[in-house]
């Protein structure tokens, strides 16, 4: 939390702990929207009781003294909140659906995964090399716009490319986001399949022994092409400038960058700018770069090319700074655990809140509501009658998630049934 | 196996100069054969998959793997079309799929594997279908495809004009297929296809792409069904042996088994990691002394590793705590990571006794991302990392060249064998040779490490020949005195 959060007049919250057993019971008592979990997690599934989707997901709890309990599961949202203010977890993984009840994983013979979304994880943490306000596990409104950037392009694909509705944003309580899609075609992708999109998605590789960080071949994939146009003004914003991650703003940080050039053309903007480099903008330093790139031509001299700048080289640029970085990990199988929405970071207290994707450059994730805010506002409001939901920030986060992704998807459902009910009529001939 | 392959002399009577000869194999031959046939015909396929294997491990693009591929194909299981060989052709070509498909269904791991290298065959020939092969192909197999509408594909064609890779016929004019995503599944993961909501446009030339996957999904399919009656039919005396040997012919992936060789103790892994170690290994090893720590798939195929070469549960646990409490709490290390090597032995979750990684699954599965050190350095570092690496290694200048030659060839697995025959040179020490034993070095990254030891036991042995005499009659006293108490345990016995 910043220093600015404690100055504000009423943060009565923001001194001590914002994670504890109390504050979660609490949590876990009156606030956790076990209701809207459920109605999401059974995907509208008729089968009653244990055949249902939500009956065959397993929830894996992490206890207070780091204990792990696996394949826990539960039939409808009453059962849920006895779970967890049994347990009093401090981190709730979601994990597949499997083929029968998880709880009984060890006595069916075949035990396996069946359907499970589509997940992305993006970590703050793996952009380490390129920014430079934070490290780490830090994050700050600054270093928050790579995730905005991450964000847009996802999405834009997820939704143009694949044609994906159901997908919603969540705030993972430190330092990233995670992606739920949860289109049917989603949900029964295969791994392999998983790989596949993910690799799709992939751009940036390489670690610290692998020094080229991106791969790319002209012409640019549509989808990268239209990466490159929601990314570039972002690049421009947020990457470039004193106020973002200054990239063409001191002589240190763009020399880094002018070796990435053709070693001729580098060393002679290299002089250039030591000489007058205060003289223009980062922009304008960028568009000068930009005007250097020309496509290649098939017949293209020897010489010609030295001097001049491969038309990729500024995709690369741009797409080694800021185009979104997966843990693929976490999206290629099928039974990877992920961290459950409006579960809490234990560290940070902070709650896992759905956030608006059209939204993500103004989300603050220095401001997202704790377990010990949540445990004031209630406080301050304990006479009001509403529900306590009401009484507290969450209220916000809980009916987006509703309005804008359950509602929605629920609405979906309700049409592929009527849909395939008129399908059926059909062919029996009694509409 | 019973009589006649009905399809095929149906087919033949009906277009007898020209048949499709490509195989969706859905329907099992019966028919007679001797055993022997039986195994030339499952071994000859094998050949064939293995071909593949170890091309596609190298990197080879599906071109290139074409080229290389097609004169093995034509020698061990040729199609022709027409003329005298093509019934029986075909017939090997059927029955041989059959019988692997049955080996090969054993495990989930054999499944994949037969799955993946089919499919590449297949792809292989459907691209050596000539003229209108292809389209007869489909046709004969009822495969039908939705053609995009020229109004449609007129509509996105700066898109379409973008995907590189389809044989010089302009998006213009250019014949596209629509088709679920779903079904273009190794195009996407290529980035070779326009999508545009859920639906992939598949240009003529990639439908061969859509009609893999197909074939993938249906083989898929099929193999768990085999697995079903793979006990029946190694029950029979005659096939049992047959069909656990084909499936032995493969894989070398040997379990490296370590009777001959002491186990280890976490004091000696500093030095093993020096003298002993592949450098996949010694990558991770540096790279936890350094950090203390490593992540998942790191601690992974170290720990497995370090179990196969022979270091107990309670020494691994030792081990790691050591390092990982340099940076965190005894209780935290306990919590978050002692479980994880409980269940590597198998005293944990499913209680599964995991094998140590292969090169194969180092090479192909293993890419590290940013802050993981795991894999096979040869794949998976670039030239300079690689030659940084290799610059402090024992091996000379031009054993180094020699060893990154071989790695920009992806000839990752021979690399690595190269690198092992510099490091482990053939001497003569007081008068003793000291060889190292290559079995499986290149292939295993376990074997590398148990040749090693073993070579330098030996060169140990050489240069000291006074402490290896008295090792020797020490061992021989110690056999003798076993004996002779197994002699009084009889005796008292009686």
């Amino acid at each position: 939390m910043s220093a600015m959060d404690l100055d504000q007049p009423g943060a009565g919250w923001a001194s001590g702990p914002q994670f504890d057993p109390d504050l979660l019971r609490l949590y876990y008592a009156r606030l956790f929207p076990y209701d809207q979990w459920c109605k999401w997690m059974a995907y509208n599934s008729d089968e009653p009781g244990t055949g249902s989707q939500l009956a065959r997901r397993e929830l894996s709890l992490t206890l207070a003294d780091d204990v792990y309990i696996r394949y826990q599961c539960f039939t409808n949202a009453k059962e849920m909140k006895t779970l967890m203010t049994k347990r009093q977890p401090h981190k709730i993984d979601i994990g597949a659906v499997f083929n029968c009840v998880p709880r009984d994983h060890l006595s069916v013979k075949n035990f396996r995964p069946e359907s499970r979304e589509l997940v992305f994880d993006i970590d703050l943490s793996d952009y380490d090399d390129v920014r430079t306000c934070c490290q780490g596990a830090t994050v700050c409104k600054k270093c928050w716009q790579y995730m905005t950037c991450a964000v847009k392009v996802c999405e834009s694909a997820l939704r143009e490319d694949f044609g994906f509705e159901h997908i919603v944003w969540i705030y993972s309580g430190r330092r990233g986001v995670h992606c739920w899609v949860c289109d049917e075609t989603a949900r029964e992708l295969t791994n392999d399949a998983r790989l596949a999109i993910i690799k799709y998605f992939s751009v940036v590789s390489g670690n610290e022994n692998q020094a080229k960080k991106t791969q790319l071949s002209s012409p640019l994939h549509p989808s990268l092409e239209r990466a490159y146009r929601l990314l570039e003004p972002l690049f421009v914003e947020h990457v470039i400038g004193e106020n973002g991650q200054g990239l063409l703003a001191s002589s240190e940080r763009w020399e880094t960058l002018l070796k990435t050039l053709p070693e001729e053309i580098g060393g002679q903007i290299s002089k250039h700018w030591e000489k007058n480099g205060n003289d223009t903008s980062p922009l304008e330093k960028w568009e000068a770069l930009k005007g250097l790139c020309v496509s290649e031509k098939p017949n293209q001299a020897k010489k010609q090319k030295r001097t001049s700048v491969p038309e990729l080289w500024k995709y690369e640029t741009v797409f080694s700074q800021c185009y979104p970085r997966l843990d693929e990990n976490v999206s290629k199988h099928r039974n990877h655990l992920l961290k459950s929405p409006f579960a809490a970071h234990p560290k940070t207290g902070r709650v896992c809140v759905p956030f608006d994707a059209k939204k993500v450059s103004t989300f603050d994730p220095t401001t997202v509501v704790t377990l010990r805010q949540l445990a004031y506002e209630l406080d301050q409001h304990s006479g009001d009658d509403v529900l306590d939901l009401d009484k507290t920030s969450l209220a916000h986060s809980v009916r987006f998630f509703e309005k804008d992704f359950l509602h929605p998807m629920m609405r979906a459902w309700g049409r592929a049934r009527r849909d395939d009910a008129e399908y059926a009529a059909a062919l029996k001939g009694d509409f | 196996m019973l009589v006649g392959n009905r399809r095929s002399t149906a087919r033949a009577s009906a277009a007898p100069s020209q048949r499709v000869t490509v195989s969706l194999y859905e329907k099992p031959p019966r028919e007679e054969m001797t055993l022997e046939e039986f195994e030339v015909f499952a071994v000859d396929r094998l050949k064939v998959l293995r071909t593949i294997d170890a091309l596609r491990q190298k990197g080879f693009k599906p071109k290139e793997l074409e080229a290389e591929l097609a004169p093995v194909v034509r020698e061990l299981l040729p199609l022709a079309s027409a003329g005298p060989q093509a019934p029986s052709d075909a017939r090997k070509d059927s029955v041989s799929h059959f019988i692997l498909r049955l080996a090969y269904s054993r495990s989930e791991e054999l499944r994949r594997w037969f799955l993946t290298q089919e499919c590449a065959l297949f792809r292989h020939r459907l691209s050596r279908l000539r003229g209108d092969g292809f389209a007869r192909f489909l046709r004969e197999h009822g495969l039908r495809f939705e053609e995009v509408p020229d109004s449609e594909r007129d509509a996105r064609v700066t898109s379409l004009a973008r995907i590189k890779n389809y044989e010089n016929v302009p998006a213009q004019t250019a014949t596209y297929y629509r088709v679920p995503f779903l079904e273009a599944i190794d195009l996407i993961g290529r980035r070779e296809v326009y999508l545009e909501k859920g639906y992939a446009y598949v240009p003529q030339a990639k439908l061969h792409s859509i009609v893999v996957s197909r074939f993938r999904a249906s083989l898929s399919r099929s193999l768990a069904k085999a697995s079903g009656s793979l006990a029946a039919a190694a029950a029979d005396p005659r096939l049992g042996p047959l069909l656990t040997n084909v499936e032995k012919h493969d894989l070398e992936r040997q379990d490296v088994d370590d009777d001959d060789i002491e186990g280890i103790t976490p004091e000696q892994i500093d030095a093993l990691a020096d003298q002993s170690m592949p450098l996949c290994m010694q990558q991770l090893h540096y790279a936890l002394k350094r950090d203390h720590k490593l992540k998942h798939w790191g601690r992974q195929q170290y720990g497995l590793f370090l179990k196969a070469a022979g270091l107990s549960m309670e020494d691994q646990l030792r081990f790691f705590q050591a390092e990982f409490t340099k940076i965190m709490t005894h209780d935290q290390f306990s919590k978050e990571y002692a479980y994880n090597i409980r269940h590597r032995y198998g005293k944990e979750g499913k209680r599964t006794e995991y094998s140590p990684y292969g090169c194969y699954k180092l090479v192909m599965d293993m890419a590290p991302g940013p802050g993981e050190y795991h894999g096979c350095p040869y794949r998976h570092f670039d030239a300079d990392h690689l030659a940084a690496v290799l610059s402090k290694t024992s091996l000379d200048a031009g054993e180094q060249s020699l060893v990154l030659g071989k790695a920009k060839e992806r000839n990752y697995q021979i690399a690595c064998q190269r690198h092992f025959e510099f490091a482990h040179k053939k001497q003569t020490v007081n008068g003793k040779k000291v060889v190292a034993n290559l079995d499986g070095v290149g292939n295993h990254p376990n074997a590398w490490f148990k040749a090693s030891r073993v070579y330098h036991q030996d060169l140990h042995a050489a240069e000291h020949p006074e402490e290896a005499k008295a090792k020797e009659e020490e061992r021989a006293k110690g056999i003798a005195a076993a004996n002779q108490s197994q002699v009084e345990g009889m005796v008292l016995a009686n």
